[in-house]
Formats: C-alpha cells, structure tokens, sequence
C-alpha cells in the first residue's frame, strides 16, 4: 500500500535528521496532521500507561479498558490541540486519561460511599500490579523512590486523591484531618515530588 | 479570596476537586500566570504517578483503536490549545456506508466564462498524461464560475459537526479573516475551501458529501501548485455528510483545489478525475 504525503514526509523527516525515534512530542505534532503510522506508534509507547493510570482508577478491568479505549481516541481527535511549548506530550496525554478515569468514576459510583467497597489500603500504589513484562521506566522507578521520600501522611493523601480518585474532601474524611490539612499535604506533596523529579515547568 | 484560589492549585492537579470548585478554579486559572505555571509543574508531576502505575494493555485494544481512528475526524488546530474537558457521553463514530460511485460532472456546453491562461496550459499537459481532463468534464467550467467569498464568522462557514462536538470554539481563529473558493462537480455537494491570505492555512468544508467505507476508500485533498497536484490530506465524511479537513500541503501559492477518490491511505498522485475541484 502506498504510503500518504504525511507519512512518506514524516519518514523523510526521521532520516535526514538521523535521529532514530521521534519524541513523544514529534510524533503527537505528526499525528496532528493525520499522520496514522505516527499515531500507531504512540499508541505502542502509551498504552500501558493510559491504560495502568486507568485502571487504578477505576478498578473494573473492563471499564478500564473501555475508558482507555476513548482516551486513545481522544488524543487522536484532539491532537491538532496540542501545543509543544505548552508542556510535553506525555504530560497532556497522561492528564487527559487522568481526568477521564476520574469523571467516569465519579459518575459510576455517584451517590455511593466508595469507602465501602475499597479499603485505604487498596489504594496504595501496589508494586506486584505492575505486570513483570511491562518495561519500568527509568522515571517510573525514581517517582517510586521520590515516594517514599514523602512523610506517610503526604504519600497517603496523594495515593488517595491520584489513584484513588477521591476528592480533598474525600481524602481528609478518609484520613480523618481537617480539609486545610488535607489541602496542605496534597500541595506539600506534590512540590516534594516536583522537585525531586526535578520537573522544571 | 485569591489566596483560598491558590490552595487549591495541588488538588486541581491532582483531579482532587469536587465540581463546583474545580470550574471555579479553571476560572481562576484563565487569568492567573503564576497558577498556570504552577499547576503545569503538578500536571507534569502528576503524569509520572500515572506512568508509574503503567499495566500490560489489553491485546485486542490496539487494533479496536487503530480501526476506530480511520472514522474519527481530529478537531481544527485552535488558538488557545488546552487539554479538553473529557465529554460526559463517549461519542458514536459514524456508520460505514458502502461506497457509492460518485455522480460524475456532465461536461458543459457554451456560454461558460473562459478560464485563465494557466488552467489551459495545465490541461493539455495533463491530457498528454493522461490525468486530469478537466476540459472535457464539467468541473473545469464549474471551477471558473467561482464565488469568492470573505469569511464572516466561522460559525456561517463551518458545517455542523458530529453529535456534541459542534462548539464554535472549536474553529480555527484564521477563519474569521479567510477567504473561500467553492468547489464543485458533484451534485448535491456544498464545497468551500478556506484560506487564509497570509498564513498557509487552508481547510475544505464539505457538506452532503456521501462517507466512504474506509476499508475500501477514502477522499483525497489536492492543491496545485505549478500545475502538479500535490496531496493535501485524506478524509472521509461523517454520517450526515459533512467534514472539516485542514490542507496538509502549502496552501500559499495554490492555483486549484481538488478532491478525488483513492484507495485507503491516499496516493502520492491522483488516480483519476476530481469529484470536485475549485479555483483559489
């Protein structure tokens, strides 16, 4: 099958550059422009991670499924959104499949008291999730470690509220502090982490 | 006030806030540099939670999603580029129609007005080649009766789109300043090409344009450049006919817009006659 303009461009922009991968970022731009081969390839890079974050969210492994499905489908459509020096490509997709897994299950479990089905325990990050085959990440393994840098209080209410999907409100109910506190360890945390990625956005 | 606002910067990343505060947040947001910055550094963060937790996907996701983006349209680029709110109702890609052949344009008699100089000299040379004939179909003298007309609001311009997504918003800001060629050859057919004086912006608005199956052929966009087509984009329609396709070639320069019918994925080359074509 012969190949489009975009791709047959795209391939000509890979070996004269001669670079052997294009970033996330270029192949997200690529995709933009309708650039299927570019999508496929993103897709190979992303998801496991839309699909993991996903999960943790949400739980049922069918639901996620179906949700990481559209998030796919959304970065696809939504593509031509993305602007490079907004921030990184992985950033906007991860960010989008976050919301996503976090509106759905807000919306399945509307009116239900999510306590009762999930112990705080399950909301921790379990490390024997993670399925052996999947490759970890040089970043996955220091944002492990910057973890385990946070006070138990800071790590509890960022696992609860990321990955748990619960509200600050949800979070300070649950760890039983006030919702000023609850506030405070979120963003105590996350700057901690921030700085120990040294994210610099 | 504001200083309640920044509290909750963490938990706004985090997708930690209830409904009511997280809009009022947002709200916040769209005037606050320093928010702004601040919360990219938590989304950035955020982000390497998420891949951390990352989980073997499921076998057959890849090929439902590759399948599904040959019928899902990608938005316009817009000016002010944010992650979009996830819609609450997942959306309905369109239906595959069977492929209809296209109505062919008659060709035309008299008393249409005489194209230019270089459209002649495009025409003899194709017809040495043997592609486009645009002489002898009726689309030649369709393209040189063309309506230019100025843009208004990309609201009057832009045809609606699938289901939830028609939002004025979503049109490129470029719209409101472009000028339209129309295009025709096909009846029932609404063609208009926008674009943009200055910028190399262009993009067909179709309407009434019978969707293709994709499996067996898509729509190709072409603009002329020195009288060689040059591919511009493939498309298909969604279920009532209508598509936006943003020109994936140089729009500056273009003497002709065309769109043909190839096989999946597009051809370097057109295979035959335009359905449609317009002068720009």
């Amino acid at each position: 099958m012969l190949m489009t303009a975009a791709e047959v461009r795209w391939h000509e922009r890979i070996q004269s550059c001669g670079l052997t991968q294009p970033s996330d970022d270029e192949l997200l731009t690529a995709v933009a422009q309708g650039d299927r081969e570019a999508f496929a390839t993103l897709y190979d890079r992303l998801a496991d991670g839309v699909f993991g974050v996903v999960r943790r969210v949400l739980r049922d492994p069918s639901l996620a499924e179906e949700v990481a499905q559209e998030v796919m489908l959304e970065v696809w459509r939504t593509a031509p959104r993305f602007a490079p020096e907004r921030g990184r490509a992985r950033t906007w997709v991860f960010t989008m499949a976050h919301r996503r897994a976090v509106d759905r299950v807000r919306s399945e479990q509307a009116g239900r008291d999510r306590n009762d089905r999930y112990g705080l325990a399950d909301q921790r990050m379990p490390f024997d999730v993670v399925a052996e085959e999947v490759e970890s990440r040089l970043e996955s393994k220091q944002i492990r470690a910057a973890l385990n840098e946070l006070t138990d209080l800071q790590r509890e209410a960022i696992e609860l509220a990321y990955y748990g999907g619960h509200t600050y409100e949800e979070v300070a109910r649950l760890l039983d502090i006030p919702l000023g506190t609850a506030k405070t360890r979120l963003r105590d945390g996350l700057i901690r982490l921030r700085d120990r990625m040294g994210v610099t956005a | 006030m504001s200083e309640h606002l920044h509290q909750l910067a963490g938990a706004y990343a985090l997708d930690a806030l209830p409904d009511e505060e997280q809009e009022e947040f947002e709200r916040h947001l769209r005037g606050c540099e320093s928010c702004q910055e601040e919360v990219a550094g938590y989304r950035e963060t955020a982000a390497l939670l998420g891949a951390a937790a990352a989980e073997q996907a499921p076998a057959g996701m890849r090929a439902r999603v590759l399948d599904a983006i040959d019928q899902t349209p990608q938005d316009a680029a817009t000016a002010d580029r944010t992650p979009p709110q996830p819609a609450t109702s997942p959306r309905a890609g369109p239906t595959p129609t069977t492929a209809q052949p296209p109505a062919h344009p008659r060709a035309t008699g008299d008393g249409t007005p005489a194209a230019p100089a270089s459209l002649d000299a495009a025409r003899d040379r194709r017809r040495r080649r043997g592609r486009f004939d645009l002489q002898h179909s009726g689309v030649a003298a369709a393209a040189a009766a063309v309506a230019v007309v100025v843009v208004v609001g990309a609201g009057a311009v832009v045809g609606q789109r699938l289901g939830d997504e028609a939002q004025p918003g979503d049109a490129p800001a470029w719209l409101d300043e472009a000028q339209t060629a129309s295009l025709s050859g096909t009846e029932g057919v609404t063609a208009r090409f926008a674009y943009h004086p200055e910028r190399d912006q262009g993009m067909l608005l179709v309407e009434g344009l019978e969707p293709l199956d994709p499996d067996r052929s898509v729509y190709q966009l072409w603009l002329f450049h020195d009288e060689e087509p040059v591919p511009a984009g493939v498309f298909t329609t969604d279920e009532d006919g209508t598509a936006r396709v943003p020109a994936d070639a140089q729009v500056v320069g273009a003497e002709l817009v065309a769109v043909t019918v190839e096989p999946p994925g597009g051809r370097p080359t057109p295979s035959g006659e335009p359905i449609l074509a317009g002068q720009l």
